[in-house]
């Protein structure tokens, strides 16, 4: 009897040993660069984000305020001479052509995401859209041939001189860091605009089967599209004014 | 005989409780979704971080800029001067300034100009014809290079590139702005030229990689690029400004 319970002990703590080295294996090895993060840690920076994206919110909503008000000094001031209503109408198309104001109208929203790491395919760390963000660039492309009036993405409008480019690790859009997962938004016929993308052998079929990544896209009635954050400056093209030997 | 195999069977069910308690644990932490997150998660959180950060200085430095002509006005006011001829001049500057950033006006300037055209090696056994043709994504990461590279006014074959400019492979040609282009395409960009040469034709350029594959691609640094207007006019039928009252009420305006 004093041998069995010697045993028994014996088993109980080989049991104990393979249980905490498998537990310690399967933690360690699901990611390759530094293991797992306790969710504590990325909650915390989801919560300074959140913020940040409230005081952003909080500025915007300032700048509208005191663009209205400029407007009402101009208002007060110009408003009686034809010509120069017809030239603050013909600004308010030049800026919207450009980019710099704030546009709603219906549209799509298109999230894509990276792969979730599975059993079979872990991933090795690194972002697939990322790595590969000429895809975005394409269905960028593919929403301006159907017609997009206006596109954001992560909030970044996309005006005639962004760029969406590899720099380092991150992916800058108009010299702004972007991360995913992305959304992209665009304001134009609504149909048109997801049959573009999700038509058969297209962009979005592209990405899903080929690259694994998780897009979807909605339809909306109404989304907003911020202004180009940046300031709008040349500093090597000079317009060429021939329309003073028109007149 | 019973009680030999007693202490046995013993044994066995300690052992089976054991394994079972030990997948059912393993099962739990392994499906770490709700515990863990990977390093990734974090990296991306961070970069989103730090480009709202960034953004943030844009927004705030346009701010600024609005409040400092507002607090101008509002001083002029006070003086009881009139403010109108101000607001012309200011109104006729913008008016030159975006009309020309969004292309209505012709524009000149020092710049690069590229060319591209269809290999005219012959093709190794087997191969895609493919490999050796320019396609519209070839152009359209060429224009993204220049961008990066601080391009300020782009044209393709004399089409100026608006931030509504796509760029489509159908079937021979490419659409470009609605007009149809075939090869050779001469891409021509205003802005700091040798920064712009350099990305696309130095290390790891892409200008390269259409090299390596046999295509014909010269990139020309020149003293005086001239890039036309968008000869079309523009309207909207689906946008609509959001202001203030608007965005406060969310309302339509």
């Amino acid at each position: 009897m004093k041998n069995k319970s010697g045993i028994i002990v014996i088993t109980v703590i080989a049991v104990f040993i393979g249980l905490a080295i498998s537990i310690q294996i399967s933690t360690t090895d699901s990611s390759e660069i530094g293991g797992l993060i306790p969710v504590a840690k990325a909650q915390g920076l989801e919560q300074e984000l959140r913020q940040l994206r409230a005081e952003k919110e909080a500025i915007m909503q300032e700048y509208l305020e005191l663009e209205s008000r400029l407007k009402e000094i101009e208002e007060k001031n110009l408003s009686d001479d034809a010509f120069l209503q017809e030239a603050t109408r013909e600004l308010e198309k030049y800026r919207m052509s450009t980019g710099v104001v704030d546009v709603k109208g219906p549209g799509i929203i298109v999230t894509v995401d990276d792969p979730l790491p599975t059993e079979d395919n872990p991933g090795d760390g690194y972002s697939t859209i990322m790595l590969r963000y000429d895809l975005l660039l394409l269905l960028v492309n593919k929403l301006k041939e159907a017609g997009a009036e206006a596109i954001s993405i992560n909030g970044q409008r996309i005006i005639s001189i962004s760029e969406i480019s590899l720099a380092g690790d991150n992916v800058n859009i108009n010299t702004v860091p972007t991360a995913p997962p992305y959304t992209i938004k665009a304001i134009g016929n609504s149909d048109t605009l997801s049959s573009t993308l999700s038509i058969r052998y297209g962009i979005v079929e592209t990405m899903r089967k080929n690259f694994g990544l998780i897009v979807e896209i909605v339809k909306q009635e109404e989304i907003e599209i911020p202004r180009y954050s940046g300031v709008i400056k040349f500093r090597y093209a000079k317009p060429i004014n021939n329309t003073a030997e028109e007149e | 005989m019973g009680d030999k195999m007693k202490p046995k069977k013993a044994i066995i069910l300690i052992f089976c409780f054991f394994l079972g308690f030990s997948v059912v644990l393993l099962a739990k932490t392994s499906s770490g979704q709700r515990l863990y997150v990977s390093p990734k998660v974090l990296e991306d959180y961070r970069i989103t971080i730090e480009g709202e950060k960034k953004d943030m200085e844009n927004l705030l430095t346009l701010v600024e800029e609005t409040e400092n002509k507002l607090n101008e006005y509002l001083a002029l006011q006070e003086e009881k001067e009139d403010i109108s001829k101000e607001l012309e001049k200011q109104l006729f500057a913008d008016i030159a300034l975006y009309s020309f950033a969004s292309g209505f006006v012709a524009a000149e300037g020092p710049g690069v100009e590229v060319l591209i055209d269809d290999g005219t090696r012959d093709l190794e056994y087997g191969e895609d014809p493919n490999d050796i043709l320019v396609h519209d994504s070839d152009l359209l990461l060429i224009i993204n290079e220049l961008k990066a590279a601080g391009a300020e006014m782009i044209s393709v074959n004399g089409q100026r590139i608006i931030d509504q400019t796509s760029i489509s492979c159908s079937g021979y040609t490419v659409r470009i702005n609605d007009q149809f282009y075939a090869r050779p395409f001469i891409i021509r960009a205003i802005g700091d030229g040798s920064r712009m040469a350099s990305m696309l034709i130095g290390p790891g350029g892409y200008g390269n990689l259409l090299k390596d594959y046999g295509l014909v691609f010269r990139v020309t640094l020149k003293d005086n690029i001239v890039i036309p207007e968008y000869p079309e006019n523009r309207s909207f039928i689906y946008m609509s400004r959001v202001t203030a009252d608007s965005a406060k009420e969310g309302e339509e305006n």
